[in-house]
């Protein structure tokens, strides 16, 4: 049974302000196929978790996990109180 | 003259400029996706409705076959079965997806034949139909040709019924 891997590629796409289709083009897939990793339906090859980390210019264990991510609200709050 | 100062921008705008990069992805609009459903139900229907029909003893069954194997083969030709097209290659998604739905057809045919085999023993006892002539084993190849065919197809659309409706919100952004 393959493991669940979550991913914040919605989060990322958002903050750089892309669409689907224009970060399929960059990665080079349907457009069709970014919704369905963004759902959790898909998981990348690695090729492709490398190509996503490498256009949003992040580790890649930044952009998926075997965890879930922590909500991002509460993420901030903790960076600004310490 | 490309933009600087932005790495995101950048790579879009080398893309703008080499259109032979872009990906040509097909479209499946939710209409789209249930009218190929809609379709491959219907080829599987014919192909089945066909043998049973050829085993009841009417050769409008062999018609019915011979009809449904070429149906077939349009309808896999036309649906996210499909290989490679002009410019666009599959991505490796759309790839895993071809080869799911290609193994249920596979598995669904032979679970079909396994069955069949086993009914056509009982037939063999009891004095039931079992193939003799020669448009008999060709009903049958007609059928072991349209069957996967028609249940990989069917799968396919199946598996892509959540990727038109995501095409569809990424048009509204």
């Amino acid at each position: 049974m393959p493991r669940t891997i979550f991913n914040r590629i919605a989060l990322f796409r958002a903050d750089r302000g892309l669409t689907r289709r224009q970060l399929a083009d960059l990665v080079g897939v349907n457009p069709q196929t970014i919704g369905f990793l963004e759902r959790g339906d898909y998981s990348p090859s690695l090729e492709l978790a490398l190509a996503m980390a490498e256009v949003f210019a992040v580790p890649v264990d930044l952009l998926f996990a075997f965890r879930p991510f922590p909500p991002l609200a509460g993420t901030l709050t903790r960076s600004e109180q310490s | 003259m490309p933009y600087r100062g932005n790495p995101l921008s950048e790579k879009l705008d080398k893309l703008a400029f080499d259109p032979a990069k872009l990906v040509k992805a097909p479209a499946f609009g939710r209409r789209a996706v249930l009218a190929g459903r809609l379709v491959a139900l219907l080829l599987l229907a014919l192909t089945l409705g066909g043998a049973a029909t050829y085993i009841a003893g009417q050769m409008a069954g062999y018609t019915l076959l011979m009809t449904a194997s070429p149906l077939a083969m349009a309808g896999a030709a036309t649906s996210p079965l499909r290989q490679a097209s002009g410019s666009y290659r599959p991505d490796e998604r759309e790839r895993a997806m071809q080869l799911r739905a290609v193994l249920w057809g596979s598995t669904g045919t032979l679970m079909l034949g396994l069955f069949g085999l086993l009914g056509l023993s009982w037939n063999s006892l009891s004095g039931g139909w079992i193939p003799a002539s020669t448009v008999d084993f060709l009903a049958i190849t007609m059928l072991l040709i349209a069957l996967p065919a028609n249940i990989a197809t069917l799968a396919a659309w199946l598996m892509t019924s959540a990727a038109g409706a995501e095409l569809e919100l990424d048009d509204e952004e």
